[in-house]
């Protein structure tokens, strides 16, 4: 743990990019068809109510990381594992992350560029700002989210005055019935991008206006699933359900078929700066979830100490965990959703809410 | 101790002798001290041994001494020397433990008079351009104000220039500065705290704040890191602003410099601390956020809106010429999609007439643009017209047709030239033209990507860094509000919000800063 403060603001921010950027740029909810967009509004319901048994638990330690208070609740033996699989499932959770996004960056810009180096460049900005700490991390954010917003804004405008957007390609809704969309949602959309947002409980420790935090992230849960909506109903009105469905990435298929009447021919580069300021921040902070769990779990002083090797670590993981495009989405959106997501997002917490509970309630009846 | 003292002014190289000892005028013989003055100063011409009687009829060996050049003659002459050689004195005054007193209280009509005991004040004091009295049989001296001599005359300034606000700019001097500053703030809490730093020059330096208004833990800060100085050799204020910058690694600067007055009364309004050194006309300004070298003064001075369109227009600028080479560059390597068909087409045909590919084009003309800037800078002004035509020929349109670069790049080179020397403030315009070249190598190597990174490195390096305690990225991160915010530029009438970027009292409650 490091001495420092981000106000509410900045964490709003950082949510609003962590959940949003990689969700709108890699394919989200595609099996539901024309329905994604409910999806995201039901995948971020349930990403709230997940939010709230993440709330609750950072009650009973506001000042600790998850990492710490599990040792607490569950006793030194069972809660140090708890904490090493929580490091571990950030540090596999980052490694995704980092994959994904050099998978694309090598897809559509750098097509002979081997991803190594695209991880190897991005893991060096990483590292450089989190060396500098959560502090200049946020406040890095809260500059670039003025950025993001331009760029949004801007490819927003162009892709909605195009004339591509046809409405009636978002019909019939629910053709396939609830049951279907439901399917995709739960876990598919609750988990990510919604229920990723468990590793703010290692941030929460920092900010300082612990009152507003509740309202903050519910806040920023509630904007970003409206806007993943958003963008999920623009892409499906542009690109019919056909081509939605087929995609790797919907949104970047829907700003490359803008005809040339604005000075940019296309948006290409619009959308390679979205993807790479958010992956940034995506991967930033898993890496410092990582490290600060890491310091906590093993008593280190000095996180700075541990960002080049869980740095290396991570990078290794992200080459290690799977050896194509095809058995990385396989990875990523199978096993990892229901092997390792429900546990780490669903039981774990809610165990350590329970526990947690039952000893707060036997140190009100001794104390009586 | 005399000895003591001529053996160290001939033993030149062992010795510390640019030093002098504080040690008591403990000789009463005017032959003695005149004489350990002249070993000391080396019988240095200028300084003026000025040897008489004081009284009119036969009275006391006196002398007098004085740099010459710095002093002013005409005080010298007409209010130390005439009347204290045509003082009548009474056999009681003559007395040598009152005479000092006498002179001080009846004859010599003239303001700053101090008496002296010990060498080093009066070295100090002489070198000051202060007259020195020295009595046949008194070890005390006195020094008498009589600094002048010729400095440089009140002008515009160099830099900072403006089209509407006082013309007048600092100067040499540092009494004069501070007069500037003082004729503009008319108010007894504006304090002044003077220190030496130097070991070799003694170089004066003047603290100056409002009392009540700067934050005190600020002022401080700064006092504590300047006393910390230890150089030999203060001759501007540059020495002084790397010595107390809070991060000496960094292309930003992070204490701004100015020449104007205004812009010096302005900022001390706001709270912040301004360090004055003589020799130089830039004075210091502390804390100094990123934003601030964006805002000049002169903003103030016209209609609020023009001047948050130029505010913004300014940063603009910044930024265009930081990452406009880069830009192109990562365009016409990586990603040509994103230019218009017809432009595409077009730069094509120019690129294939050129040898060189775009990131070498613009590292060329880059530095061709560096190399006559600098030229432009330090040469003679009789040959300014030769340089302004060879620099048009080598940017320009014979470069295109000798086919070195292309035409497309001469005009971001410009637009970038042109943008780096519109931004107000010389300092932070010379960051972005470091930037620029290591934006440019990783958009050739990268793109857009490598570009991108290594904007976010810089931002949160820039993020990162603090002045005196601020955060240099306020008042946009973290969010603060301040008067001078370029989105809040307010009407001066409504500018009643005090900055928040330092914790204080408002300008209201100047007076009683007890409850700071």
């Amino acid at each position: 743990m490091e001495k420092a403060k981000i106000s509410t603001r900045q964490l709003l921010i950082l949510v609003l990019i962590f959940e949003t950027v990689s969700a709108i740029i890699s394919g989200f909810g595609a099996e539901a068809k024309q329905d994604a967009w409910i999806t995201a509004i039901i995948g971020m319901l349930g990403g709230i109510c997940l939010f709230l048994i993440y709330h609750r638990l950072s009650l009973f330690y506001p000042d600790l990381p998850i990492t710490e208070y599990a040792k607490k609740i569950l006793g030194p033996v069972v809660g140090r594992f708890i904490a090493l699989l929580y490091v571990v499932y950030f540090l596999f959770n980052g490694s995704l992350v980092i994959r994904e996004f050099a998978s694309m960056a090598v897809s559509f810009v750098f097509i002979q560029t081997p991803f190594l180096v695209i991880i190897a460049l991005m893991l060096v900005a990483v590292m450089y700002v989190i060396g500098k700490g959560i502090e200049v991390l946020s406040r890095t954010a809260e500059l670039f989210f003025a950025v993001l917003f331009l760029v949004t804004t801007t490819g927003l405008t162009l892709i909605l005055t195009s004339g591509n957007v046809d409405l009636q390609n978002l019909r019939p809704v629910l053709e396939e019935g609830w049951l279907t969309v439901l399917k995709q949602s739960i876990p598919g959309t609750v988990v990510f991008p919604f229920g990723e947002v468990i590793v703010f409980l290692m941030l929460f420790p920092y900010v300082n206006e612990k009152r507003k935090m509740k309202k903050t992230v519910i806040t920023g849960l509630l904007i970003s699933g409206c806007f993943i909506g958003f963008i999920m109903m623009v892409n499906v009105s542009v690109l019919g359900v056909d081509l939605f469905t087929r995609t790797q990435y919907p949104l970047l298929t829907t700003s490359q078929l803008i005809e040339g009447r604005a000075f940019l021919e296309r948006l290409d580069a619009l959308f390679l700066v979205t993807a790479i300021v958010g992956g940034f921040f995506r991967i930033s902070i898993y890496l410092y979830a990582t490290i600060i769990g890491t310091a906590t779990l093993f008593g280190i002083p000095s996180y700075r100490k541990l960002i080049i090797p869980l740095s290396m670590v991570m990078f290794i993981c992200s080459i290690a965990i799977a050896s194509n495009y095809v058995e990385f989405i396989y990875t990523g959106l199978r096993v990892v959703r229901f092997y390792v997501q429900i546990p780490m997002l669903f039981i774990i917490p809610l165990i350590l809410l329970l526990v947690g509970w039952i000893q707060e309630k036997k140190k009100l009846n001794s104390a009586h | 101790m005399e000895k003591d003292g001529n053996e160290r002014s001939k033993s030149t190289v062992s010795s510390p002798h640019w030093t002098v000892p504080s040690v008591p005028i403990d000789s009463t013989k005017l032959g003695v001290n005149l004489e350990q003055i002249r070993q000391k100063t080396g019988n240095s011409g200028d300084i003026i041994i000025r040897e008489f009687t004081i009284g009119s009829d036969e009275g006391l060996q006196a002398a007098i001494i004085y740099v010459d050049g710095i002093v002013n003659n005409t005080t010298i002459n007409q209010f130390v020397m005439e009347v204290l050689m045509n003082v009548m004195l009474s056999s009681t005054q003559r007395t040598l433990n009152d005479l000092i007193q006498v002179i001080t209280e009846k004859v010599v009509p003239i303001g700053g008079l101090k008496s002296l005991l010990k060498w080093d004040e009066l070295y100090d004091a002489l070198l000051l351009g202060q007259t020195i009295l020295l009595i046949d049989g008194s070890n005390e001296a006195l020094s008498i104000a009589t600094s002048g001599g010729e400095v440089r005359s009140i002008d515009e300034p160099g830099t900072d220039n403006s089209i509407r606000g006082p013309r007048e700019g600092f100067v040499e001097s540092l009494a004069t500065n501070i007069s500037m500053v003082r004729r503009r703030i008319r108010n007894p809490n504006l304090w002044l705290e003077s220190m030496t730093l130097g070991q070799v020059t003694h170089t004066r330096i003047g603290i100056m704040y409002i009392n009540g208004i700067a934050d005190e833990a600020i002022v401080d800060e700064a006092k504590r890191r300047l006393q910390k100085i230890k150089l030999d050799g203060i001759l501007e204020s540059g020495y002084i602003e790397k010595m107390i910058e809070d991060q000496n690694f960094t292309p930003f600067p992070t204490i701004l410099a100015t020449e104007r007055p205004d812009t010096v009364a302005a900022n001390l309004l706001e709270g912040k601390i301004a360090i004055l050194v003589d020799g130089t006309p830039f004075i210091l300004i502390i804390p100094a956020v990123f934003n601030q070298f964006f805002q000049i003064t002169e903003d103030s001075y016209h209609r609020y809106d023009i001047s948050i369109a130029l505010r913004f227009l300014r940063i603009v600028m910044f930024i265009i010429s930081m990452i406009g080479p880069s830009v192109y560059i990562a365009a016409t390597t990586f990603h040509q999609e994103m230019i218009p068909t017809q432009l595409v087409i077009s730069l094509v045909s120019q690129l294939e007439a050129t040898p060189f590919t775009a990131f070498v084009e613009a590292l060329l003309m880059e530095v061709i643009f560096e190399i006559l800037r600098e030229a432009g800078v330090r040469m003679p002004k009789s040959i300014g017209s030769a340089v302004s035509i060879v620099g048009a020929l080598v940017i320009g349109q014979a470069a295109v047709q000798a086919g070195l670069v292309s035409a497309a790049m001469v005009i971001v080179v410009s637009l970038t030239a042109i943008s780096s020397l519109a931004t107000p403030v010389f300092s932070i315009a010379v960051s972005a033209r470091l930037l620029r070249f290591v934006l440019m190598i990783s958009a050739a190597t990268f793109g857009f990507f490598g570009m991108i990174l290594t904007l976010i490195m810089i931002i949160a390096h820039m993020c990162s860094l603090r002045s005196f305690g601020v955060p240099y990225m306020a008042p946009y991160t973290p969010v603060m509000h301040v008067k001078n915010n370029p989105f809040q530029a307010l009407p001066i009438w409504m500018r009643h919000l005090v900055p928040k970027l330092m914790k204080r009292p408002t300008t209201e409650q100047v007076g009683d800063q007890d409850n700071a």
